[in-house]
C-alpha cells in the first residue's frame, strides 16, 4: 500500500496507508481528518482542498478542466492546490505529502 | 396509482378562486411527475403557469391575490403542487423563498426591480441559503468569501447544490467578509453575470428535474445595489421562520399523497391492510393537526421570540417525520406493487427522504431544538 502523509493546518502530521485507488479525500476522511468531501468526489464543493508538497506536484496527473474551474473559486488558492478527491493513490505516489489549508 | 388525487379525509372547504386556479395548474403536474423525478425534465412551463395563476405571490404584500399577504396560503399552494409532484413543489419553494428575501430586504429598489417578475415567475430563482443556514448553526464553514472594493464586493467560492437555476435565473447568496469573518453579507445574484456560473456535477436519487447545480463564484463583482442585507444578521432573523415554514408545504403535499395512496390500496387490499400499524386515518388526523399548527405559526412569520423559533423548528421536524412515516406506511399498504420501479410509492418514498434531508435536515433541526431547549 502506498504511504500518504497529511499535514494538518496546525502542523500535525498523519501518516496513512490507503489502498491503491483510494482518493486522498477518502483516505483523509476515513482517518477522521477535517476533510469533508461533501459532494463525494463530484467536484461540486471544494471541501477536500489540499496543497500538494511542491516536490510532488509535477508527478501528479494535471487537473482536468472541471477541477481547474473548481479550484479557481478558492479564496486561499496556492500554486499546488488540488482537490483531494481527484488524487487517486497508487504505488507511483508512495510517499506523497499534502497539507490541509488554513480556514 | 399516483397518490396525486384529492385526499380523502381532508375537510372539503370552499376554495378561494386563486387557490382553485393554482390547484388546477398543479393537477396537471401528475402526468409529468415521473419524467421530472427521473428524467430531469425541468417543469419550467408549469412553473411559469403556476406563477401566472398567482402561486408565488400569496405571501407578498404587493402581489397576493388574496388581498393580503398570507404565508399559510403559500404553504397550502406548495402542498397542492407537491401532492402532484414534489420536485415541482421544491422548485415552488425556491421561487417562494427568493421572493421572500425580497419581501424582507431593506433594499426597496432591488425589491421593486425583481420581485414582480419573481412573483409571476417570468423570472425564476433559487434560494442559495443552505450553506449559510448550516454555517450559522456551526455545522459547516461559509463557502463564499468577499472582499470589499469600491461599489461592492468581489466574491469567490462554490456552493455545491442550488436548485431552480438556469441561465438568467437569480439566487440568494451569503458570503463572509474575508477581512472580518464575523461580518456576513447577503446578496442577490444572477446566473451568468460575470464570475457566476453553474455546473452540473452529480445526479440524485430523485428530483432530477429541479435544475440543481453547483454555483461557481470566481472573483464575481457584486454591486452594492444587489445587496439584500449588509450586515446579514437582522435580515436572517426576519427571513428564517418563513423560509422554514414554507418548506412544510412540500412535506404536507407528500403526506397528502401518501394518504391518498393508502386509500387507493385499500380498495383492493383493505381487509389485509387493516392489520397495518399506521393507517390513512391516523396519518390524516396527524396531518390535520400539523396543518392547523403551521397555519397558526405562519400568521406571525417575523416573530423572533425563542419559543416561537422552537415551535417553528418543531413543526418543520414533525412534517419531516410524518412524511417519512406516511410514505413508509403507503409502501406497506401497496406491498410488492409499490416495490416496482416507477411506482408512485417508489417516488413518494424518495420525496419524503428529501424533505427529511433538505436544510434544515432532521439532524440539524434536532440539534437546534436541543440548543433552544438548553440541552
Amino acid at each position: 500500500m502506498p504511504c500518504l502523509t497529511i499535514i494538518a493546518a496546525d502542523g500535525n502530521e498523519v501518516s496513512l496507508a490507503p489502498e491503491a485507488g483510494e482518493s486522498v479525500m477518502q483516505a483523509a476522511r476515513a482517518a477522521g481528518l477535517p476533510v469533508i468531501g461533501e459532494c463525494n468526489g463530484s467536484m461540486a464543493c471544494a471541501t477536500c482542498h489540499v496543497i500538494v508538497d511542491p516536490a510532488w506536484a509535477d508527478r501528479l496527473d494535471p487537473p482536468a478542466e472541471d477541477e481547474e474551474a473548481t479550484l479557481d473559486t478558492l479564496f486561499n488558492l496556492a500554486p499546488t492546490s488540488r482537490l483531494g478527491c481527484q488524487i487517486r493513490m497508487s504505488l507511483a505516489l508512495d510517499g506523497l505529502a499534502v497539507r490541509l489549508p488554513p480556514r | 396509482m399516483d397518490g396525486s388525487l384529492a385526499t380523502p379525509g381532508r375537510a372539503a372547504a370552499p376554495q378561494l378562486p386563486v387557490m382553485e386556479a393554482i390547484a388546477a395548474e398543479a393537477g396537471g403536474l401528475g402526468a409529468l411527475a415521473h419524467a421530472i423525478d427521473k428524467d430531469a425534465l425541468y417543469p419550467e412551463a408549469q412553473l411559469r403557469a403556476l406563477g401566472a395563476a398567482g402561486a408565488f405571490g400569496l405571501h407578498l404584500a404587493a402581489h397576493s391575490r388574496l388581498g393580503r399577504p398570507s404565508l399559510a396560503h403559500a404553504i397550502e399552494a406548495m402542498a397542492a403542487i407537491s401532492a402532484a409532484c414534489m420536485s415541482s413543489g421544491f422548485c415552488a419553494w425556491c421561487q417562494d423563498s427568493a421572493a421572500w428575501y425580497l419581501e424582507q430586504t431593506e433594499n426597496a429598489a432591488l425589491r421593486a426591480r425583481l420581485q414582480p417578475a419573481i412573483a409571476e415567475a417570468s423570472l425564476l430563482a433559487g434560494t442559495g441559503l443552505s450553506n449559510p443556514v448550516k454555517a450559522l448553526s456551526g455545522l459547516e464553514a461559509f463557502r463564499l468569501r468577499g472582499q470589499r472594493v469600491a461599489g461592492g464586493y468581489i466574491v469567490s467560492g462554490i456552493l455545491p447544490w442550488v436548485s431552480n437555476l438556469g441561465a438568467g435565473h437569480w439566487m440568494g447568496a451569503v458570503f463572509e467578509d474575508a477581512a472580518d469573518p464575523a461580518h456576513r453579507v447577503m446578496a442577490f445574484v444572477e446566473i451568468g453575470q460575470p464570475g457566476v456560473a453553474i455546473r452540473q456535477n452529480a445526479h440524485f436519487v430523485a428530483l432530477e428535474g429541479t435544475a440543481t447545480y453547483s454555483v461557481l463564484f470566481r472573483r464575481a463583482f457584486i454591486a452594492d445595489d444587489a445587496l439584500l442585507a449588509d450586515p446579514l444578521e437582522a435580515m436572517m432573523a426576519r427571513i428564517r421562520p418563513g423560509f422554514i415554514l414554507l418548506q412544510t408545504g412540500m412535506g404536507l403535499g407528500v403526506i397528502d399523497a401518501a394518504v391518498a395512496l393508502m386509500h387507493e390500496a385499500d380498495a383492493t387490499q383493505g381487509p389485509s391492510n387493516t392489520h397495518l400499524p399506521l393507517r390513512s386515518d391516523d396519518v390524516a388526523a396527524q396531518a390535520a393537526a400539523l396543518r392547523a399548527r403551521i397555519a397558526e405559526l405562519a400568521g406571525t412569520p417575523c416573530e423572533t421570540a425563542r419559543e416561537y423559533t422552537r415551535a417553528v423548528l418543531q413543526a418543520r421536524l414533525a412534517v419531516s417525520e410524518l412524511a417519512l412515516d406516511a410514505t413508509r406506511a403507503a409502501a406497506l399498504h401497496w406491498g410488492a406493487c409499490g416495490y416496482l420501479e416507477g411506482s408512485a410509492v417508489d417516488r413518494r418514498l424518495r420525496e419524503a427522504w428529501f424533505v427529511a434531508i433538505i436544510t434544515p435536515s432532521i439532524r440539524h433541526l434536532r440539534q437546534e431544538i436541543a440548543a433552544l431547549s438548553g440541552h
